[in-house]
């Protein structure tokens, strides 16, 4: 047997957004370009899916993901900006019932890329919920659904993009 | 998500897991357990 020391004993942390969806009377995390959600207390682990979204091509493929030559893996970004970005690009598979933000740590088999990675497999750390103010309720309904991930959870009231951004980097800033 | 060209590849062994470990369930109340049981009146 042959053990391997890792690179590296702290997981990666980036930014990425989720669509929240409800499952079984539940909310969930789901990933915005694959049907994939993540459950609670549970490491989410990467499969490559890229064979998946093509009708006549449906196999997996052969590699574990994140695979350096593929597009596979956990997506996460260095910058919150990227990952703000994603809060209002068009879903490939339904909207779900809102968008959400949150730091992750991805461990494993990482892919650093020059703005952020793909890793193996991944968690939550803190999410957060962006909402406008005629959006209040559903928003605090989606903050308590999503304490099941057992990690912090905090709404956002925000109107512009940039608004968010300053606001993350704020309360990112107080926790450090 | 737009993240730009790969770098390297490295592998991440975190010593704490990340994802976050259900408290243990409170112990049961071993004093009571322990306690001896009524001694039968006869």
């Amino acid at each position: 047997m042959t053990l391997v020391a890792p690179d590296y004993l702290d997981p990666v942390l980036g930014w990425r957004a989720w669509l929240v969806v409800e499952q079984q009377r539940k909310l969930r995390l789901r990933s915005l370009i694959f049907p994939a959600v993540w459950r609670p207390d549970e490491e989410f682990v990467a499969e490559c899916r890229r064979r998946s979204v093509l009708p006549w091509r449906r196999r997996s493929s052969r590699h574990g993901a994140p695979a350096e030559q593929c597009a596979c893996g956990v997506y996460a970004a260095a910058d919150l900006a990227t990952a703000v970005h994603y809060l209002t690009t068009p879903c490939w598979q339904g909207d779900g019932l809102l968008r959400v933000l949150g730091r992750v740590a991805l461990w494993g088999d990482v892919v650093e890329h020059d703005r952020g990675w793909r890793g193996a497999q991944a968690y939550p750390t803190a999410l957060y919920v962006p909402f406008r103010p005629q959006l209040a309720l559903l928003a605090e309904e989606i903050a308590l659904g999503l304490t099941d991930y057992h990690v912090p959870v905090q709404l956002v009231e925000t109107t512009t993009r940039a608004e968010l951004v300053r606001m993350l980097q704020e309360a990112e800033a107080s926790v450090r | 998500m737009e993240i730009g060209k790969p770098r390297r590849v490295y592998t991440v062994e975190p010593i704490e897991h990340p994802v976050p470990q259900p408290e243990p369930a409170p112990e049961p109340d071993r004093k009571r357990e322990e306690e001896p049981a009524e001694p039968v009146k006869r």
